[in-house]
């Protein structure tokens, strides 16, 4: 691993070249939460100066990375990069924006078509080694929910519209494919839940 | 699957295997903080989520960094501090 000092903007927010903006602001959003002041995932492995420089870097490398002008400029003063293809190590890019050809994203390892349960949602977290408050740090939904859409503890989850809307953001960042996550996760929920029960919670008891 | 290298990551790894051991039974890790049998009461369930460490994370690093047990002791314990126990 590269000191500090000697990684590129994209290597400190850990993305590809060609991310996208979404995916320079997701893994922004990230590292920002990864290196926040009480950050538990850090307690006791990071000094806290060291803490301070990696986030004074990251927030330079958003800033520069957000903007189109900047980046451009920024780009062009870079060296190439050696194999960067292969080296996405922290990239959320939703599947379906890789090439039809590409090889099976890791997120999406072990994940049949169709079969994304609770289970895959865990796994896809941990691969990308995060933990509900990191998750929910970034999506802001409720952690006990995350929690709840992995155990697929459907009784527990709020009306159907807002589970749709958390497994939307929770797919996002584990790398899922949103809409086929979205789909094979709510024919799960619809299956579980029955109509009347999936009423009132939120949206008013009739 | 690639073994995890960086060590940030293989920190945050452990700490999200051992917070999700909180997340999933708090109330065994709260009676096993108060009567100090924490390991043992958890004994299957940390051994899976070692295992899955041990499976994801450069063998080298993993034993080096002993990265594990400081999430356990980081997380498991350091959360539970608020549980009245003849541990502290």
């Amino acid at each position: 691993m590269k000191p500090l000092s000697q990684q590129d903007h994209y290597e400190i927010l850990e993305i590809p070249r060609n991310a996208s903006l979404a995916s320079v602001e997701r893994a922004f959003r990230l590292a920002r939460s990864t290196f926040a002041d009480d950050s538990l995932a850090l307690y006791s492995v990071v000094d806290p100066r060291d803490a301070e420089a990696i986030r004074l870097r990251v927030e330079e490398a958003h800033r520069v990375l957000s903007d189109p002008a900047l980046r451009s400029d920024y780009d062009a003063s870079l060296p190439p990069a050696p194999g960067e293809d292969a080296g996405i190590r922290f990239d959320v890019e939703p599947v379906r924006a890789a090439p039809a050809a590409s090889p099976v994203p890791e997120a999406l390892a072990g994940v049949a078509p169709g079969a994304y349960d609770g289970a895959a949602f865990r796994a896809a977290r941990l691969r990308h080694s995060l933990d509900f408050g990191q998750i929910a740090g970034i999506t802001k939904v409720n952690p006990r929910y995350l929690r709840y859409i992995e155990e697929e503890h459907m009784g527990g989850l709020p009306a159907r519209v807002y589970v749709r809307g958390f497994v939307d953001a929770y797919a996002r960042v584990v790398g899922f494919d949103p809409s086929q996550a979205v789909a094979g996760y709510m024919e799960r929920f619809d299956r579980a839940v029955p109509v009347p029960q999936r009423r009132g919670r939120f949206l008013g008891r009739r | 699957m690639e073994r995890i290298h960086d060590p940030f990551r293989a920190a945050r790894l452990a700490r999200a295997l051992v917070s999700d051991l909180m997340v999933y039974d708090p109330e065994k890790v709260r009676v096993g903080i108060c009567q100090d049998d924490l390991f043992e009461r958890l004994a299957d369930e940390i051994a899976r989520a070692r295992r899955h460490f041990e499976e994801r994370v450069d063998p080298e690093l993993a034993r080096k960094a002993n990265l594990f047990d400081r999430a356990l002791v980081d997380v498991l314990v350091f959360r539970s501090r608020d549980v009245p126990s003849r541990i502290w």
